[in-house]
């Protein structure tokens, strides 16, 4: 068993450490919902920024992932969370994250899919939540130290007094390996 | 400085879409005497995302605002149909003194977020920094409405949320998990082109026999699907019905009806409430 433990400067959700769980030194991803990049100390504990486009929150958070791979297979499972800041109406707010999933890690190929809970809360006098439930994919193809994922993010997002919404993003991830 | 740059950049320019003139008599079909702005704005929603929402007020010759307070129109776009398309409409209402609220969805496809109008409706009647700040208020008269999948969510909307005190759809039609009994009483105008080719008027009669009264139907001479949004794409064309008069005057008669029927529903006028009754007007047959 595997575990990597981070401190994330993140918005909403730190995605890139999603993609890049197997631990690399440092991964950078561009994506239709922003842009975000991860690095990672030799102690194993990580740093990672996100931000969206839509400038609409920062954070911080923190969180640790663990995995375990029996063969080709590899199951992995991770949580996260810390204060928000919300931008478009100025607020405070706490984000948590959680995710698990699991696929195939070959040599220089790996695919896997996890689900994620990327939830997060207003706080104040005028509270309000979100609650995301989204099926994330990623393949990932590493050549020598490098390698170089792609993930989709598909689901739903429930919130308080509101209709579900859809969540569809992408995103480009390009990681070292250690 | 990447963060605030996205987070507290300037919104989008205020643009003039219409000067003042008070020659403009307003009447019903016709543009009104105000002035008509337009921007961008960003409004929260789902805690950590942002609506896109444009807003359209009525402004004076000096692009001040030209009324005090204002009934409100929320907008829902139709699918694959870029908000601005609709600023024709948009800005001949504003000319005759109401505000309009235009959320815009990802991919221009309402239904994948079918809050964000309500939080525009909500980001912008809180906008205290807008240049339309105090126009529109949390119990002010308000209707919402959409073309074609926007009317869809509308009508979702307007059921959810009695913020609205009036549905009007354009070329639309409720969703059959749509529980419009909900919203027994509050007027209901549904209006489509004769020439529609994507929402057949005999499909929208059928959705609009759903509704209670008060609620009235019109079928407008020669207006077709696309006739409603500006910058109808060829493969929208083509896919549509054949417009048999000119655009402009189709139009003109289907705001005939839609300005009567917003006149005596939000602004309580009593003449509008009159025509509405009657349902006499040209170019478009109206019944209840």
């Amino acid at each position: 068993m595997t575990a990597l433990w981070w401190v994330a400067l993140a918005l909403a959700e730190p995605a890139v450490l999603r993609d890049a769980a197997e631990g690399p030194r440092w991964a950078a991803a561009v994506g239709t919902d922003g842009v975000g990049v991860g690095a990672w100390l030799p102690s194993g504990l990580g740093l990672a920024a996100d931000v969206p486009w839509s400038g609409a929150t920062v954070g911080v958070s923190a969180g640790g992932a663990w995995g375990r791979t029996r063969g080709r297979g590899r199951l992995e499972a991770g949580v996260a969370g810390g204060p928000l800041g919300l931008l478009v109406d100025p607020g405070i707010g706490l984000a948590a994250s959680a995710w698990a999933g699991g696929g195939l890690d070959a040599e220089r190929v790996d695919l896997r899919a996890r689900v994620v809970v990327p939830a997060a809360v207003r706080l104040g006098p005028d509270p309000a939540w979100r609650l995301p439930v989204q099926l994330e994919p990623h393949l990932g193809v590493t050549v020598g130290a490098v390698e170089v994922g792609v993930a989709a993010a598909l689901g739903a997002t429930f919130a308080a007094v509101q209709a579900p919404a859809l969540v569809a993003d992408a995103r480009l991830l390009v990681g070292l390996r250690r | 400085m990447v963060l605030l740059a996205l987070g507290c950049g300037p919104d989008h320019a205020v643009v003039r879409l219409l000067d003042a003139d008070p020659a403009r008599d307003g009447a019903e079909g016709r543009l009104g005497p105000h002035g008509v702005a337009a921007t961008w704005r960003r409004y929260p929603a789902r805690v950590t995302e942002v609506v896109h929402t444009r807003v359209y007020w009525p402004v004076d010759v000096g692009g001040a605002l030209a009324v005090t307070d204002a009934p409100g129109m929320l907008l829902v776009q139709g699918g694959r149909v870029a908000v601005e398309r609709y600023d024709w409409l948009a800005a001949h209402l504003a000319s005759r003194g109401y505000a309009v609220v235009a959320p815009d969805h990802p991919l221009d496809l309402a239904f994948f977020e079918t809050g964000n109008a309500l939080d525009a409706w909500t980001g912008a009647v809180d906008d205290a920094d807008a240049p339309f700040a105090g126009l529109l208020s949390e119990d002010g008269p308000a209707a919402i409405g959409g073309h074609s999948l926007g009317g869809v969510v509308a009508a979702i909307d307007w059921v959810r949320d009695e913020r609205f005190d009036a549905l009007c759809l354009l070329a639309s039609y409720p969703a059959a998990g749509t529980d419009v009994a909900a919203r027994a009483g509050s007027p209901v105008l549904s209006i489509v082109g004769a020439e529609d080719g994507a929402s057949r008027p005999a499909t929208v009669r059928e959705g609009f026999e759903r509704f209670a009264e008060p609620r009235w139907y019109a079928e407008v001479d020669g207006l077709t699907h696309y006739g409603w949004t500006d910058g109808a794409t060829e493969a929208e064309r083509e896919g549509d019905g054949v417009p048999t008069r000119p655009e402009a005057d189709a139009r003109a008669d289907a705001m005939a009806v839609v300005d009567t029927f917003l006149d005596a529903v939000l602004t309580l006028d009593p003449e509008a409430a009159a025509r509405l009754e009657a349902g006499a007007f040209s170019g478009v047959e109206v019944s209840r």
